[in-house]
C-alpha cells in the first residue's frame, strides 16, 4: 500500500536545515514569522547572509556611523554596509537625509539587536528586533525628490546606482510613488516601473517591492512590475502565527487587468523594529516591513549558493539569477498546514502529513478563506491568489527548496525537490521535467515558473545602456499587458502529463494564465502513478527564445528499499537507481538515502553499487500505474473532464474549446 | 548640502504653523488657541509624545493596537471626550478604546476635560494643525499628510479643554487640503468618502453643575 513520503523526507531535511532556534523569542524570524532563524548552511554553519550584499532603495537612508552619523541619526545593531544619496558615490554628508523609517527597514533585514523590550514605555514581551540576515552586506541609498513630478527619474537613477554595486542579489523597495494617471493605470507603463523591470532584468537583481495598502485609493509604483515580487503583510491569527493576509492591505487599486500584484505575504503587523538613536518600537504597520523579510530571506539563500558554487556543485551563473530565487520563494510558500489535521473539502477526514508538502501553516485571507478556496486553486488562468499570492513566506521551506540544486530538462529524470534556470527556444518548444519516482494519490505538486519581461530603451543616450537623464523606456504597445499579443513578454505555462506523455493531448493539469510573467500550479495528483511536467513557450513576441527559472516540490511514494540500493524502488538494483543517486546527491532526500544518515552523499553510491544487479528483497513499490494503463487513462479522463481549456485571447474574452 | 526628506519638511512647517496660532486672535477675543504642545498625541508632530507620561504604562500602546484599521463600508465613530488630562485622560481614554466603557458626554463645570481624537490605521499620516475653541463651538483641524514609504500609521490625541462653564459643546473634526507641494509631486487629494472612514467623527458633549 503506498503511503506517503512525509515525515522521513520532511522530519530529515527539517533536522538538517535546522539548528536550535538561539532567536526563537523573536517573533517574526521565527517559526510562527518566516521561521529564518536558525538556518544552516551545507556544512551545518549558521546562514546569517555573510558574504552576501543585498540593497535599499527609499526616500530615506539608514544611519552610518563611517560617514559621520551621530548617534541619534543611526542604530549600533544596525551597520549598513554603505549608504548613499541617490547616485552620487562619495558619502553623503552625516546625518543628512537619515529617516527613522529607512532605518527600521534596514533593520528588518540586518539587525543584531537581540534585547528585548521598547522604550518609553518598557514592554517587556519576549520579542526583539532582530533581522533576518544580520550577516549580510546592505548598500542603501536615499533617492530625492525634488521640483515638479513624481520624481520616477531620480529614483530609477537611484535604483540603479545601487543594483550596479557588485554582487547586488536584492534590493528591497518599502516605498510607491503615486502613478501618473488615476484611476488604476497600473499597467506596467510607468517609466518608473519600466525601470524597476529593466534593471531586473540588465542587472540580474531581485527587486522586492512593498505592495497594496489603503484604505485610501492611493495607486503607488512600481508594485505593478513583472519582473520582481510585490509583499503584502501578514498578520498573526488567533493561534499567533503570521498567516492572515492583514486588513492593512488594500486591493481595490491592483495591477490592470487579470493580472494581480502579489506574490507572496510576510509578516507585516506590530513588528518590533531597531530605530534610530537605538529606540525599540513597535509599528503599527505596513508592508513596509514585510518586504524586507523576504529581502533578507534571499541573502540566506544566497549565502548558502555561495557555498555551493565555491564547492563546485552548482552554477555561479544560475544558482545567483533573480527568476530562480522568485521562483524558489514562492514555490515553497506556505499554504496549507501539513500536520494531519486539515480535511480537503470532499475528503472523509484530514489529509494525511505529506499531502501538503511540510507546509507549517494555513494562510487565509481577509474574508478567512484559504488557498483551496481562492479562484487560484480552481482556475488555471489564475496563478495567484489575488491577497495571498503563492501564500506566506517560509524561508526554512525556501531553503528545502533550493537546497537541492538545479536540475535540466529533457535529460534525467529530476528529483521531487529542485529547480532549473532553463531556456525554451521558440513558440511551442517545451522542455520536460519527468519525476525520478512515482507521485501520491492525494497528495499536492506545486510548480512555480518565472521569468522575464523585456523592456528595453526608448531613448538611449550615451552611456549607453545605462539609464541617464533624458532616457526613457519604451512602454508596452499593447493597452493591458498580455503575453498573447504584445510585445514586451512570451508566454510560458506549465503542464502536467503523464510520465512518457507524446503531447499536450494527455495534459492532466496545467496553470495557463494569459496575463503575466508567472505561472504557480497548485494540484492534487488524483491517483499513485509516474508523471512529467513540462515548460511550454506559448507565443513568441520576443525573438530568441527564452529564459525563465522554474521550482517544483512534489510528494513521492515513500521507497521501501534504500538500504539496498533500489533508490527507485522497482524490485531491482540497477542504473535508474544511479541516476536517482546523482540526481538527489547532497539532499536529503530520504528514499535515495541508503544508509539513512540524512544525506545523500559517497555512501549511498557504495551502498547501490554493492547491490547492482540484484532483486531488492521486499519487492518494489505498490504497482503504479503506468501511462495507458486502464486505471490511470479513466482517472485522467476524470480530471480533464473538470479542466477545460479555454485559452483567452485579448481579441476573444470568451473561453475557446 | 543638507536635504530635508517630505516628512521632515512637513513637519517642520506644521510646527511653525501651531506656534503661529499659540495666541488668541487680538480681535476675536471669544477664540482661544489650544496649542499643539499641550496636547497629549501618538505619532503626531508638535504635539508631546504621549509615551513620555508619567507614569510610564502600556496605555497608549494598547489604545493603538485597539484603534486598528478603519471599518469596512462605514464611517469612522465620532471622536470624544473624557475626565481629566494628561494620564488621567489616558486612562479614561483606554477604558473607552480597549475596556469598551461607555463613552460619557456629560460633564461636572469643576472637571477637566479632554477631547479624544482618533485616526484608524492607513497609508496617510493624520496630522493635527490647528485646536480652536470659540464659545461652546471647539474645532479640531486635521491634514492628511500623504507620503511614499509604505509604512502605515494610527494616530490619536487628548486635547486639554480644562474646566468649563455650564453650556452643550460641539466638537468639530475638519479637515485642511491637502498642501501644495504634496500635489506638486503626484499625490492626489483623499475623497471625503474615505476621509471619513478614517478619522473621527465631530461630537458633542455637555457641562452642568450636576454633571453625570
Amino acid at each position: 500500500m503506498a503511503r506517503f513520503c512525509s515525515e522521513n523526507c520532511w522530519a530529515t531535511a527539517s533536522a538538517i536545515l535546522m539548528a536550535s532556534s538561539t532567536l526563537a523569542d523573536t517573533i517574526t524570524v521565527g517559526p510562527n514569522g518566516i521561521n529564518s532563524a536558525g538556518l544552516l548552511d551545507f556544512d551545518g554553519m549558521p546562514l546569517t547572509g555573510a558574504g552576501v550584499v543585498i540593497g535599499q532603495v527609499e526616500p530615506g537612508r539608514p544611519g552610518d556611523a563611517d560617514v559621520g552619523d551621530d548617534l541619534a541619526h543611526r542604530n549600533t545593531t544596525t551597520n549598513a554596509a554603505d549608504v548613499y544619496v541617490q547616485d552620487i558615490a562619495g558619502d553623503p554628508p552625516p546625518n543628512a537625509n537619515v529617516s527613522d523609517h529607512a532605518q527600521e527597514v534596514a533593520g528588518v533585514m540586518i539587525s543584531t539587536d537581540v534585547t528585548d523590550g521598547t522604550s518609553p514605555p518598557e514592554i517587556v514581551n519576549g520579542i526583539a528586533p532582530t533581522g533576518v540576515a544580520t550577516g549580510a552586506s546592505l548598500f542603501s541609498s536615499a533617492y530625492v525628490t525634488a521640483g515638479i513630478n513624481p520624481g520616477y527619474r531620480d529614483a530609477i537613477l537611484t535604483i540603479q546606482f545601487i543594483a550596479t554595486r557588485p554582487n547586488m542579489r536584492a534590493v528591497n523597495h518599502s516605498w510607491g510613488k503615486e502613478a501618473p494617471a488615476f484611476p488604476g493605470l497600473l499597467d506596467g507603463n510607468s517609466q518608473l516601473t519600466l525601470g524597476v523591470d529593466w534593471s531586473a532584468r540588465q542587472h540580474d537583481v531581485l527587486h522586492l517591492v512593498a505592495g497594496n495598502q489603503g484604505p485610501v485609493a492611493d495607486t503607488p509604483i512600481p508594485k505593478d512590475n513583472f519582473n520582481g515580487m510585490t509583499i503584502a503583510r501578514s498578520v498573526r491569527a488567533s493561534d499567533g502565527v503570521f498567516r492572515q493576509v492583514s486588513p492593512g492591505n488594500n486591493f481595490d487599486a491592483d495591477a490592470e487587468g487579470e493580472r494581480t500584484s502579489i506574490a507572496l505575504i510576510a509578516p507585516g503587523d506590530l513588528v518590533e523594529l531597531a530605530g534610530v538613536g537605538d529606540v525599540h518600537r513597535i509599528t503599527d504597520g505596513g508592508t513596509s516591513y514585510a518586504t524586507p523579510h523576504v529581502t533578507g530571506t534571499v541573502a540566506l539563500l544566497q549565502q548558502y549558493a555561495n557555498e555551493r558554487i565555491m564547492d563546485g556543485g552548482w552554477n555561479a551563473t544560475r544558482a545567483r539569477r533573480h527568476e530562480v530565487m522568485k521562483a524558489v520563494l514562492m514555490n515553497s510558500a506556505d499554504k496549507i498546514i501539513d500536520d494531519g489535521t486539515f480535511t480537503i473539502p470532499g475528503d472523509a477526514g484530514p489529509a494525511p502529513p505529506g499531502t501538503f508538502l511540510g507546509m507549517e501553516r494555513t494562510v487565509i485571507d481577509q474574508q478567512d478563506m484559504n488557498w483551496l478556496q481562492s479562484d487560484a486553486y480552481t482556475d488555471e488562468f489564475i496563478p495567484l491568489d489575488e491577497q495571498m499570492g503563492a501564500g506566506h513566506l517560509n524561508a526554512k521551506r525556501a531553503l528545502q527548496q533550493f537546497s537541492p540544486g538545479e536540475f535540466d530538462s529533457d535529460g534525467a529524470d529530476v528529483p521531487l525537490i529542485g529547480w532549473d534556470y532553463g531556456h525554451t527556444a521558440g513558440e511551442d518548444d517545451h522542455n520536460k521535467y519527468p519525476f525520478s519516482l512515482p507521485l501520491v494519490g492525494g497528495s499536492f505538486l506545486s510548480i512555480t515558473l518565472a521569468w522575464d519581461r523585456h523592456v528595453e530603451f526608448q531613448t538611449d543616450t550615451a552611456p549607453f545602456n545605462e539609464f541617464n537623464i533624458g532616457d526613457t523606456f519604451q512602454p508596452s504597445m499593447s493597452p493591458a499587458i498580455q503575453p498573447e499579443n504584445d510585445d514586451q513578454i512570451n508566454d510560458l505555462d506549465i503542464h502536467l502529463l503523464p510520465k512518457g506523455a507524446l503531447n499536450l493531448g494527455s495534459e492532466i493539469a496545467t496553470s495557463f494564465s494569459a496575463v503575466g510573467t508567472l505561472e504557480h500550479l497548485f494540484f492534487r495528483i488524483p491517483a499513485t502513478g509516474e508523471y512529467e511536467f513540462w515548460i511550454n513557450q506559448f507565443d513568441a513576441d520576443i525573438a530568441g527564445g527564452q529564459d525563465y527559472a522554474v521550482a517544483w516540490w512534489a510528494a513521492a511514494v515513500p521507497n521501501p528499499n534504500p538500504a539496498q540500493g533500489d533508490y527507485s524502488g522497482n524490485g531491482t538494483v540497477g542504473p535508474e537507481d544511479y541516476n536517482i543517486w546523482k540526481a538527489d546527491f547532497g539532499t536529503s532526500f530520504a528514499a535515495a538515502d541508503g544508509n539513512g544518515n540524512g544525506v545523500v552523499d559517497a555512501a549511498d553510491y557504495t551502498i547501490w553499487r554493492n547491490h547492482l544487479g540484484e532483486m531488492a528483497q521486499g519487492g518494489g513499490l505498490a504497482a503504479v500505474p503506468e501511462p495507458g494503463s486502464g486505471l490511470f487513462v479513466g482517472t485522467l479522463f476524470l480530471v480533464l473532464a473538470t479542466r477545460h481549456r479555454r485559452r483567452r485571447h485579448p481579441d476573444s474574452a470568451a473561453s475557446q474549446q | 548640502m543638507k536635504l530635508l526628506s517630505i516628512v521632515g519638511a512637513s513637519s517642520i512647517a506644521i510646527i511653525a504653523t501651531s506656534a503661529a496660532h499659540a495666541k488668541p486672535p487680538e480681535n476675536n477675543v471669544d477664540t482661544a488657541i489650544i496649542p499643539l504642545d499641550q496636547i497629549w498625541a501618538y505619532n503626531i508632530p508638535g504635539t508631546r509624545d504621549i509615551e513620555d507620561l508619567n507614569p510610564p504604562s502600556k496605555l497608549a500602546f494598547e489604545i493603538r493596537v485597539a484603534i486598528g484599521f478603519p471599518p469596512k463600508k462605514k464611517d469612522a465613530n465620532h471622536g470624544f471626550t473624557v475626565q481629566g488630562e494628561g494620564f488621567d485622560a489616558l486612562r479614561e481614554a483606554h477604558a473607552v478604546f480597549v475596556e469598551e466603557k461607555t463613552r460619557r458626554d456629560t460633564f461636572s463645570a469643576n472637571s477637566e476635560i479632554s477631547a479624544v481624537f482618533f485616526a484608524h490605521e492607513t497609508r496617510r499620516y493624520v496630522h493635527l494643525h490647528k485646536v480652536e475653541r470659540q464659545g461652546d463651538n471647539i474645532s479640531i483641524y486635521y491634514r492628511f499628510i500623504p507620503h511614499e514609504t509604505e509604512e502605515t500609521t494610527r494616530h490619536f490625541a487628548l486635547i486639554p479643554l480644562g474646566r468649563l462653564p455650564n453650556g452643550n459643546y460641539r466638537v468639530k473634526v475638519i479637515r485642511s487640503p491637502m498642501e501644495q507641494k504634496y500635489a506638486d509631486i503626484g499625490f492626489r487629494p483623499l475623497n471625503d468618502d474615505v476621509a471619513r472612514r478614517i478619522v473621527c467623527r465631530p461630537f458633542s458633549f455637555s457641562v452642568s453643575q450636576e454633571g453625570e
